[in-house]
């Protein structure tokens, strides 16, 4: 490229944007993090940080997938069933997060 | 305007019927995210510069795309920043954002506006743009 005009000023600008823009998505991270830790949500967590009436625990703690038409179709073909037989697929789905949790804190000890 | 006004009438107002969430950034030049209601994934980045106010939202990053495909997302992302109201295309680092720049001088009911549609087209160009994700 020939010689840049001097916009150091406005290069600045856009740097400060960008470090603004990552320190953001640390502090969302670090949020929902914590809130998953204290199982709680992470607006709760927002609320206890700002010492602000917050949830104390999660009103119903759940694990459940919203399975639409196309998920089925994809669940069917990874585990070669029909996709009618939804009632065998949420079966191996289930199977498959039990394989997943089970991994994931043997991993994690 | 300064951003501390910026923050305070953003704070009160609702352009189109939209309403803004306004965090302040702490830093070395201060940045404003602003969260505009409707658009809440696609946040806009705020700061303003003695020649500018620029406004800048995240799409993706480099090493989100499908590298087979990066010379044809180049080319559609420039015809596509021509006719795309208000707003341009670019780079800043790895990551490729989608920018407006105001005058300094521009009152808030421009720069609300800046923002709304910045933070609608950024979605649609999140939408246009899916395939070349890899």
């Amino acid at each position: 490229m020939a010689n840049k005009p001097d916009w150091s000023k406005e290069e600045q600008a856009v740097q400060a944007v960008q470090m603004a823009f990552d320190l953001s998505k640390d502090i969302q991270r670090a949020f929902r993090v914590s809130a998953a830790i204290q199982n709680m949500s992470t607006s709760d967590m927002v609320r206890k940080v700002l010492e602000l009436p917050y949830q104390k625990t999660r009103a119903r703690p759940r694990l459940t997938i919203t399975l639409k038409d196309e998920d089925f179709e994809l669940l069917a073909r990874k585990y070669d069933l029909d996709p009618q037989d939804r009632a065998t697929i949420r079966q191996r789905v289930s199977e498959d997060l039990q394989v997943f949790a089970r991994s994931y804190l043997t991993e994690s000890e | 305007m300064d951003i501390q006004t910026l923050t305070l009438a953003l704070g009160d107002s609702t352009h189109a019927g939209r309403r803004f969430d306004v965090m302040p950034i702490a830093g070395d030049e201060p940045v404003l995210q602003v969260t505009v209601s409707g658009a809440e994934e696609t946040p806009v980045y705020l700061t303003v510069t003695d020649s500018q106010i620029l406004c800048l939202a995240y799409l993706f990053d480099e090493q989100e795309l499908n590298p087979v495909h990066l010379n044809e997302l180049h080319e559609n992302m420039l015809r596509l920043s021509v006719p795309m109201p208000l707003s341009s295309l670019g780079k800043t680092g790895d990551h490729y954002v989608v920018y407006g720049a105001l005058s300094p001088t521009s009152g808030a009911a421009e720069i609300m506006q800046e923002l709304v549609t910045l933070a609608e087209n950024a979605i649609d160009l999140l939408q246009t743009f899916e395939d070349y994700l890899a």
